[in-house]
């Protein structure tokens, strides 16, 4: 009687964090400065196991599509219809059930698992939510694939991870959308490999084509998608430090659009506070704009760019934990970020022409609050089983 | 309590950034809209070409739709289009990778030879992926519409060259049997298309010309004996095609501020629209330009109507009798449908205009049966589907 209540008894999670940040960044698209007060990554997030761990549930709550509506201020960022600032994510985050370490002791240390909802693919690298950076990279839309209605295989063995699954390919439109199931879903796919040589040390590599990203009817092109990375976390003297670096590549019609990235990252916390540091150098495209010149045309009507911009980026900053007595982590953020944008192939859009100069910068503060453990989103059965 | 605090913050930081609704200083009315025809969401529909009772809807890789509009062969009027026949052209000539690769129909022209008497062939431009004003992708596909119930896909024309260079759109000279065709970064090219047209027309170049050594050619139209060109980049070209060789008559580097679009030529005015998918030199491509035909037909910028919340002004369409001119507008709040009496035609008189929730990519002017219409090609928006709109726009002509 005592193992069957153990068997099914339920261990759940819950956390939740919001940042309230000012941000300036100067220029903007027509050039000029812009200042705002914005609630950034506002998430409750819910990790649920049963039957003996055996069956998961990941759930993450994106409160943006309230808080951001119209995107926030973000160098070089794009995707989903914004330029220049980062789009809303959809409500529903993520919304996963995983049967995890299906066979149990029948195939010895083999943990297979599959997991279906909706939430990340397999390709690439974590959620820039999740990681040191309050702004996301220029290369979000490179290295992530995520908020799809996805079906996921996860096989682990030893220090090897392979992952599979199938998704549709469409992105968001808006937060209240849910994934495009009918006539979609199955139409893209993608595999990671990752190797864990050490404890503290992943190595991995994948690969995803994503039918029609950017047109949810799907008249658009394939995206081939390539991502290799490294990532490190472990004890540093009294500290806890904190490294990626990461390559994408990603194709169009067959090579006649490319675009590449590659981005290092690094971060040591130590007694509260946490400092960090990126570079990226990330290919942009350029797509025509509306009168709002933070906004591209959606949907599309064709698959035509203006060019390229080629965006080198600095970002660095501090968390600094505060010391008032409240039932939750407070800390202070400030972060700045000082990018260099290079048209490249001669496309019609230049860097100068838009921003007025070739240079952009910005300076975030705000007041970060968080409290229960995160759960690290877009890694499943298999792949949960090694989190830091 | 935390929740409700939290809720505050969200609505005190939530801002839309859309500004306030456009209001005209003065009410201008509405043409009427005679129907609606909906396009699948393939891309949707980004030009039509109208003649003989028949609209030609190119609607990207759904292909060409011919409907009935009162042509008689399956009963269709303007109020009721009824579909004769579609087709989805070839998808060769614009660059592949897996399952990337599409018919990208965009514009068409149905050629009536005065030569032959015959209705034979419809040329279809295809516009493929593009990296403006570098790279440009797609072919004129021809087909052969003898049976206008089943349509056949008979020859193609690929512009050779190291770079790959696009068709956009048409003009033809019907009695001389010659296809001109803005060709983006290839500039002009023009096309022998008399007797039968079958397979690689590679043979039938009869000339290419670019107006500037650096050139993005959007539209071409031919007037008396000059053809004129608009460049993205230069603005309005008079040329001429004489013994087979094109020759720069007038014109070019006369649009600098903003990126030109598409023309049209009357007797002695012609007017260009301009785009602004990027602002040049942080000039959006809202204005109507003016030109004024010299006796040898050059142009002359005389003047400029601006548009304020769009971003591009798109076609410029005039009727036959020269009496009005019409504009699609997309890019901001006022996207739609302008219409101007031109009465006088240096100073274009706003008539009537409406706006188009995603606005309208094209339009294109056509007298049926007694009445004037528009034909315009509605984006796909949110929520709203790609469509043929059509309008009645009889009671505007002076």
């Amino acid at each position: 009687m005592l193992a069957v209540r153990l068997f099914l008894q339920v261990a759940t999670t819950l956390s939740a964090q919001g940042v309230l940040a000012g941000t300036h960044v100067n220029p903007i698209p027509g050039s000029g400065t812009l200042t705002e007060l914005r609630v950034l990554q506002p998430v409750l997030m819910l990790h649920s196991t049963a039957v003996a761990d055996h069956l998961s549930l990941h759930a993450t709550l994106n409160l943006e599509g309230l808080t951001i509506p119209n995107g926030v201020l973000t160098v070089g960022a794009w995707g989903e219809g914004f330029n220049d600032r980062r789009h809303p994510h959809t409500y529903a985050h993520e919304v996963i059930i995983t049967g995890n370490d299906l066979l149990g002791p029948r195939d010895g240390a083999i943990n297979i698992s599959i997991s279906a909802g909706k939430g990340f693919v397999p390709f690439g690298s974590d959620d820039p939510m999740s990681r040191p950076a309050l702004a996301y990279p220029v290369n979000h839309h490179w290295s992530q694939v995520l908020e799809r209605a996805v079906a996921l295989l996860g096989v682990r063995t030893g220090p090897v991870l392979l992952e599979a699954a199938l998704f549709n390919g469409d992105e968001p439109e808006r937060p209240a959308q849910w994934p495009r199931v009918a006539g979609r879903f199955g139409d893209s796919w993608s595999a990671r490999v990752t190797a864990f040589p050490a404890p503290w040390l992943e190595i991995a590599g994948s690969h995803a084509s994503v039918n029609s990203p950017e047109h949810r009817p799907g008249a658009g092109s394939v995206q081939q998608k390539w991502h290799l990375s490294a990532r490190a976390e472990r004890g540093v003297g009294i500290g806890q430090g904190y490294a990626l670096l990461e390559w994408a590549r990603t194709t169009e019609f067959g090579g006649f659009f490319a675009f590449n990235s590659l981005l290092g990252e690094a971060s040591l916390a130590l007694r509260g506070s946490r400092g960090y540091y990126r570079f990226e150098r990330t290919d942009r495209p350029e797509e025509s704009r509306t009168i709002n010149l933070f906004r591209s045309l959606r949907p599309h009507l064709e698959n035509t760019i203006l060019g390229t911009t080629r965006w080198s980026v600095h970002t660095a900053g501090s968390r600094v934990r505060l010391g008032i007595p409240v039932p939750a982590r407070l800390e202070a953020v400030v972060e700045g970020s000082y990018a260099r944008a290079e048209g490249l192939s001669g496309g019609l859009f230049q860097p100068i022409s838009i921003y007025g100069r070739d240079t952009v910068w910005s300076l975030t503060l705000g007041i970060s609050i968080s409290t229960g453990d995160k759960h690290r989103m877009g890694r499943y059965g298999a792949a949960a089983e090694h989190t830091h | 309590m935390r929740v409700v605090a939290l809720s505050a913050i969200l609505l005190l930081t939530a801002c839309k950034d859309n500004g306030p609704p456009v209001v005209d200083p003065v009410t201008i009315p509405a043409p009427a809209l005679v129907t609606t025809v909906p396009i699948p969401a393939n891309y949707g529909v980004h030009d039509t070409f109208i003649r003989d009772g028949l609209v030609f809807v190119c609607a990207w890789n759904t292909g060409v739709i011919i409907y009935d509009i009162g042509n008689g062969i399956v009963g269709g009027t303007v109020a009721s289009p009824k579909e004769v026949s579609r087709l989805v052209t070839a998808n060769n000539g614009v660059p592949a990778g897996a399952g990337s690769a599409g018919a990208y129909v965009h514009n068409a022209w149905w050629f009536h030879n005065p030569v032959t008497s015959e209705k034979k062939y419809l040329f279809i431009g295809q516009e493929g992926p593009a990296t403006i004003p570098t790279q440009t992708t797609g072919d004129i596909h021809v087909v052969d519409v003898s049976n206008l119930a089943a349509p056949v896909e008979v020859a193609f024309y690929h512009m050779s060259g190291t770079t790959p260079q696009g068709v956009h759109n048409f003009w033809m000279d019907e009695p001389a049997q010659i296809l001109y065709a803005a060709y983006y970064n290839g500039g002009v090219v023009a096309l022998n298309v008399s007797g039968t047209l079958t397979g690689d027309l590679a043979t039938r170049e009869i000339h290419r010309f670019k107006p500037a050594p650096t050139t993005f050619v959007w539209g071409v139209q031919l007037s008396g004996v000059s053809l004129y060109a608009t460049d993205m980049l230069n603005g309005l070209s008079q040329l001429r095609l004489t013994g087979g060789t094109f020759s720069l008559i007038s014109g070019g580097s006369n649009v600098t501020e903003r990126y030109s679009a598409d023309l049209w030529v009357g007797t002695s005015f012609a007017y260009t629209s301009t785009w602004g998918g990027s602002p040049r030199n942080g000039i959006l491509g809202n204005a109507l330009k003016i030109w004024r035909l010299d006796a040898t037909g050059a142009p002359m910028l005389t003047d400029s109507i601006v548009i304020d919340s769009v971003s591009t002004v798109s076609d410029v369409k005039g009727s036959t009798d020269g009496k009005l001119l019409i504009a699609s507008t997309e890019g901001g709040p006022r996207g739609g449908l302008w219409v101007y009496s031109l009465t006088n035609p240096a100073k274009p008189t706003l008539v009537a205009r409406v706006s188009v929730q995603g606005g309208l990519h094209t339009a294109k002017i056509a007298d049926i049966a007694g009445k004037r219409y528009v034909f315009a090609a509605k984006n796909p928006g949110t929520p709203s589907a790609p469509a043929l709109l059509i309008y009645d726009v009889t009671a505007f002509a002076p």
